[in-house]
This record gives structure tokens, C-alpha cells and sequence, in this order.
């Protein structure tokens, strides 16, 4: 029983880890709270797993944990959630050449900061959404109907896209 | 995965998603491993811990007061009668007010942030019962103290009387400013809770 649960665990962790990273990313802008975020969002996922009785996908689950835990953690750390984020990001890609790398790199910051820049109901639906959820699992996450993530989601994108204008006139 | 055919979100879904593309995500590291299991078994014990030391605590004062008191005597049986009914107001208020409000992580953020706001309901609802228990508690060792003191054989001097009323004074007042502390740190708390079910609540929730 406990070695099938850490397989399972592993195998989400393996799964949607860096889904989840990217999450403590938009709660938390400095790298070792981050870091201290990802850990707790683990903790939580560990604690609540025995619990788990496939109501919903487990990447649903692992979102709603992730979800929940930036909350609580973004508040505890006030400030840290909207904080200015000037730093390199740690995770690159190493397939790319230098000069593909800074340019993605620079994409990816620029879309991280815009996406940072949201209000949190639309941070949320643009995350899960960007991370590839249907709208489905996006109303299992945030305890939504399909309709309400519609029409977050399209209000979310708009804001986005004018974030990202700004972050572009900014640079 | 959902694929979008929006091609300008699509780009966006793949910048979004390409940190982390370079190489099979790794399994987490031992030590981070070792470090979520110590962090669990250390909440477990905590939590066992807490449980423990409420009931010891109460066992504990009971167990006081009987090798103390002179249950002859109608001061004593009165203090002891007194501490029972007083401990069995606190415990059964403390279990009622408590249940229901664990971190349930895996909920919905809906669910999460309501069941965020009832904690911080019942937080408030103990700072409320806090003056009332204290004026109970103050009130019976007042009388109880007034009468041990006033039974003795011996008339009591000045300085106990001042030492006695002392304590009963600084008794509260330590537990008031608690109190007061505690709460405004759970009103905060919950205002920035509200706020997020207002934003949550915008499209109505499901």
C-alpha cells in the first residue's frame, strides 16, 4: 500500500512537476521561497494522496493542491506574489543555441512577468489554461462551472494581451 | 491535453510550457525526498503532540488540585467542582468550534477559500468566547480565593490579599491582549480571504 502510493506519487511528480514549479512561479517571484513553495505544494500532495479517490484526473488534483497552497503561501509571504522580478530564470532550455535561448528566454520572462501582473482569479485561469487544462478540469480546479471558465478565460486573455503589450513597450 | 486552435494562444501554451522541455523532467532528489518526509512525520507529531498536551494539561490541573485540596473542607470541594465544570466548558467548546476546519488541499479553490473563511469564523467566534470563559474562571477563583482565604484560622496578611488580587488582575489582562492580538491578526486574515471569494464569486461558483 505505502510503496504503491510513492510510485504513484513519483509518477505525478515525474508527470506534472514542472507543471507545478511553473505554478509556485506565478505565486512566488524569489527563487528560494519558490523553492520552499514547491516543497510545500509536494507535502501537501504526499499528505493528500491517500485521500485521493479518482473523483477527478490526477493532474486535476495535483493543479487544486498547487493552486491552494500558492494561496495560502502568497499570503504568509506578502508582497513576494506581485513582487518585480528582474532575475535570470533557472530553468533554460538546453536544446537551444545561445542566441535562440536568449531570445526564448526573453519570451518566457515577458509572458511569466504579464502573466504575474494579472489579477489572481484571471492569473489562475490563464495559468491552467496555458498549461494546456480544458476548460473542463479548469472549472474541477477552481470549483467553477465550464460557462464561468469561459468567460473568465476570454476576459483573462484580453487583460494578458495587453500585459504583454506593456511588458513589450517596457523593454 | 487540450490543444488550442487559436494559434497566437498556441504560441503562447508552447513559450508557456518550453522551460522545461530540455531533458525527461528528473525524479524529485533524495534529499528533497528525505525533507517532505521528515516535514510530515514532524506535522503527525505535532499534531499528536497538540492532542496530548490538552488532555495532560487538564490531567494534569486535576491531578493538582486533588493532592492539594482538602475535599472536607467546603472551600476546596467548591474549587474542585468549579475547575471540573470549567474545564469541561473549554474542551467541549474547543472540539466543537474545531470541527470541520482542516486544510482539506486537495478541495477546489472554491471550496478551499470557503472552508479558509469558516476557519477564520471560528477563530473569531473563539476570541468572542474568551472574555466569557475568563470572566467565568476570574469570577470563581475570586470567590473560591476570598473564601479559602477568609477559612483560614490565621487572618491573612495584606500581602497576600495584594498577591491574590494581583494575579487574578494579570491573569486576564495577559490573556486579553492576547485575545485582542489574535484577533485582528484573524481579521486581516480574513479580509484578504473575502476579498478572493468576491473575485472568485464574480461569474457565480459552481
Amino acid at each position: 500500500m505505502a510503496r504503491d502510493l510513492e510510485e504513484r506519487y513519483d509518477r505525478i511528480l515525474r508527470e506534472h512537476g514542472p507543471a507545478l514549479r511553473r505554478v509556485a512561479a506565478v505565486y512566488e517571484a524569489d527563487p528560494s521561497r519558490r523553492e520552499d513553495l514547491f516543497q510545500e505544494i509536494c507535502l501537501a500532495l504526499w499528505q493528500a494522496l491517500p485521500r485521493f479517490r479518482e473523483e477527478a484526473s490526477e493532474r486535476t488534483f495535483a493543479f487544486r493542491i498547487a493552486h491552494n497552497r500558492g494561496l495560502t503561501h502568497g499570503w504568509r509571504a506578502r508582497g513576494s506574489v506581485t513582487a518585480d522580478l528582474d532575475e535570470a530564470e533557472d530553468l533554460a532550455d538546453p536544446r537551444l543555441d545561445p542566441e535562440s535561448e536568449l531570445h526564448e528566454g526573453e519570451r518566457r520572462d515577458r509572458l511569466r512577468e504579464a502573466v504575474r501582473q494579472l489579477p489572481l482569479t484571471a492569473r489562475q485561469v490563464v495559468v491552467l489554461s496555458l498549461e494546456g487544462l480544458s476548460q473542463r478540469e479548469i472549472g474541477d480546479v477552481l470549483g467553477i462551472t465550464e460557462n464561468n471558465v469561459a468567460v473568465r478565460l476570454t476576459r483573462a486573455r484580453k487583460l494578458l494581451r495587453q500585459a504583454l503589450e506593456t511588458e513589450g513597450s517596457r523593454r | 491535453m487540450s490543444r488550442p486552435t487559436d494559434p497566437e494562444w498556441r504560441d503562447l501554451m508552447e513559450t508557456w510550457q518550453s522551460e522545461a522541455t530540455g531533458e525527461p523532467p528528473a525524479p524529485l532528489p533524495d534529499e528533497v525526498r528525505r525533507r517532505i518526509r521528515r516535514k510530515v512525520k514532524r506535522h503527525g507529531y505535532l499534531l499528536i503532540l497538540l492532542a496530548v498536551s490538552e488532555v495532560a494539561i487538564a490531567a494534569g490541573v486535576m491531578a493538582l488540585l486533588l493532592h492539594v485540596l482538602d475535599l472536607r473542607q467546603p472551600a476546596d470541594l467548591f474549587a474542585l467542582i468549579g475547575s471540573v465544570v470549567l474545564l469541561a466548558v473549554a474542551f467541549f467548546y474547543s472540539f466543537r468550534n474545531r470541527r470541520g476546519t482542516w486544510w482539506p488541499a486537495a478541495e477546489s479553490t472554491t471550496t478551499f477559500v470557503d472552508l479558509s473563511i469558516e476557519r477564520c469564523r471560528r477563530k473569531l467566534r473563539t476570541v468572542r468566547f474568551l472574555p466569557k470563559l475568563l470572566g467565568g474562571g476570574v469570577s470563581f477563583i475570586a470567590i473560591w480565593g476570598t473564601w479559602a482565604l477568609l477559612s483560614r484560622p490565621v487572618a491573612p496578611s495584606v500581602a497576600k490579599w495584594i498577591e491574590f488580587f494581583g494575579f487574578l488582575i494579570l491573569y486576564p489582562a495577559v490573556y486579553l491582549a492576547w485575545g485582542v492580538w489574535y484577533k485582528r491578526k484573524t481579521l486581516r486574515e480574513l479580509a484578504k480571504w473575502e476579498e478572493l471569494r468576491r473575485g472568485l464569486g464574480e461569474n457565480s461558483p459552481a
